[in-house]
């Protein structure tokens, strides 16, 4: 979906209602203003998700990805066959120097993320990095604080920031259409080892980084990055407490990451936010079910659901049969219908975006307009509101579940872990 | 072997009471469409369920019947009894 669209899908006019929406959209106010200008990137890391992010910046007239970097050679030859003339690095840190490069996209694994992104600015270069940030809370602040120093761009990869389903969804959260959200269940479910194929044993802990504690914090940091920042978007608020258990109960194949977490998040207000992912079951899939008083939402389906739906009516005769029944044997008083399971709701529901989601386009998930805003904010040097922010609480978030988790207790959100940024400032107890 | 000759007489007083049942559980229909307010497409559409209560009063107008017989019999009461016919030989040329 290009940028075109994307308005159109959201029935925003113009660039100037951008910001009333999603602040950070307003990367694209200056889209006409920038139109003769180019940027020229570096990649970081082109693995799968590189290359995935690659193809979008291969197609965006407004940037030339010129270089890439990685240590694994494989890599670098498949994202040549997307952009043919960017030169290859092993070390990141020679890109680096080139100082024609204007930004960097980083799609590495997590446990490198820092330090990549920390020579970036020291190179003064613009940062996107892939979620999450870094792999401790104390790294997360530091990079924060690295980039409000240098003032650079510093985007992060919460791709849903710029999908149309949830920026159109949360509007409506947001002017309270759907009640008081009291309760978010963000979940992701899936049923495979999460494991890659590795061409010699040697390479196993490279490519199958997601899986071992040096590199990666598993579950948490893969994916309820994404999920966790949705329900803070909906409640505009930050969590003040979080606890969790997590374990590995299925794939007993070597890794030592978990495949079963469930996390709870307690918000000042008693609000909850719960999260929970499986590997060896996937049935529900991912989700992130926002609960309002007055209707659901589901944004991955996306879907809304309102509370008072109420289903066709039976036929006239059988009503009538059934006030009869009534009448005859009454109504049972002393016990009500308490042993009635409150089964879940029929009710259809109504589609976000008029219709359903076509989840076969690659980068309809927001990831293409996120590559694109990125590209944007480099051309201009100019940093949208909020998305720093946004990428900054989604990791802390999951690095604290996970501490929640590994610990056993429950953690409060530390204070020294806090930025200046609203609502979460005023929020905060 | 023996059978039953029924009248056509009673053939139609069957037909007859069948017909009411419809007629009553066409008018329930009708009551309830106009009762609760229901689309007057009901009256086609809540057929099937017409014609289940057509079937059950008609069932509850047999058991009816059928206890009336059963006490008036008590009573020593013997109400018309339809011819038994017994096939013959004879006559069997008038059922072929």
């Amino acid at each position: 979906m290009d940028r075109r669209q994307f308005l159109k899908d959201l029935g925003i006019a113009g660039a100037g209602a951008l910001a009333l929406t999603s602040p950070w959209l307003s990367a694209f106010a200056t889209v006409d203003d920038s139109a003769h200008e180019r940027c020229r990137l570096g990649m970081i890391g082109p693995g799968s998700r590189g290359r995935f992010l690659l193809g979008f910046l291969a197609q965006n007239p407004k940037c030339e990805v010129v270089a890439l970097a990685d240590i694994y050679q494989p890599s670098l030859e498949a994202a040549l066959d997307i952009v043919p003339t960017a030169k290859t690095y092993k070390d990141y840190r020679e890109l680096l120097e080139d100082k024609s490069i204007d930004g960097v996209v980083i799609a590495t694994p997590l446990n490198t993320h820092y330090q990549i992104a920390m020579d970036a600015f020291e190179a003064g270069k613009h940062v996107y990095c892939e979620k999450a940030i870094a792999y401790t809370m104390e790294e997360t602040l530091a990079l924060y604080k690295k980039h409000v120093e240098t003032g650079l761009v510093f985007f992060t990869g919460q791709q849903r920031l710029f999908d149309p389903r949830y920026i159109k969804v949360m509007d409506m959260v947001h002017e309270g259409i759907f009640g008081d959200i009291n309760a978010v269940h963000a979940y992701w479910n899936r049923n495979n080892d999460w494991r890659r194929d590795v061409p010699s044993p040697e390479l196993e802990r490279l490519i199958n980084w997601r899986l071992y504690k040096e590199s990666s914090k598993g579950l948490m940091t893969e994916l309820a990055c994404h999920q966790l920042q949705v329900g803070t978007w909906a409640l505009g608020k930050l969590p003040v407490r979080v606890m969790g258990t997590g374990a590995i109960t299925h794939w007993k194949d070597g890794r030592e990451v978990f495949d079963n977490v469930h996390c709870i998040y307690e918000f000042d207000d008693g609000r909850q936010m719960t999260y929970a992912s499986v590997i060896s079951n996937k049935f529900y899939g991912l989700e992130e079910q926002l609960l309002g008083s007055l209707g659901n939402v589901e944004p991955e389906r996306g879907k809304f659901y309102f509370e008072d739906y109420a289903p066709a009516p039976a036929p006239a005769f059988v009503q009538m049969l059934m006030e009869w029944e009534d009448k005859i044997w009454g109504a049972n008083t002393f016990a009500g219908s308490s042993w009635d399971p409150e089964v879940a709701s029929k009710n259809p529901g109504e589609y976000i975006m008029g219709v359903a989601p076509d989840r076969t386009i690659p980068g309809s998930d927001g990831t293409q307009l996120l590559t694109e805003a990125y590209v944007e904010a480099v051309c201009t040097k100019h940093q949208p509101p909020r998305i720093a922010e946004e990428g900054y609480y989604a990791t802390q978030l999951c690095l604290i579940g996970h501490e929640a988790i590994v610990q056993g207790k429950a953690l409060t959100f530390p204070e020294n872990m806090k930025i200046d940024y609203e609502p979460y400032a005023t929020s905060v107890a | 072997m023996p059978y039953i000759h029924i009248p056509s007489r009673r053939i139609r007083f069957e037909l007859l009471s069948l017909l009411v049942c419809f007629v009553i559980g066409m008018g329930l229909n009708v009551y309830a469409i106009l009762h609760y307010g229901a689309p007057l497409k009901e009256l086609w559409t809540s057929i099937l369920y017409v014609l289940e209560a057509t079937a059950v009063l008609y069932g509850v107008w047999i058991v009816l019947r059928l206890l009336v017989y059963g006490i008036a019999r008590l009573f020593g009461y013997k109400p018309k009894q339809y011819h038994r016919h017994r096939r013959h030989h004879h006559s069997s040329h008038r059922y072929n």
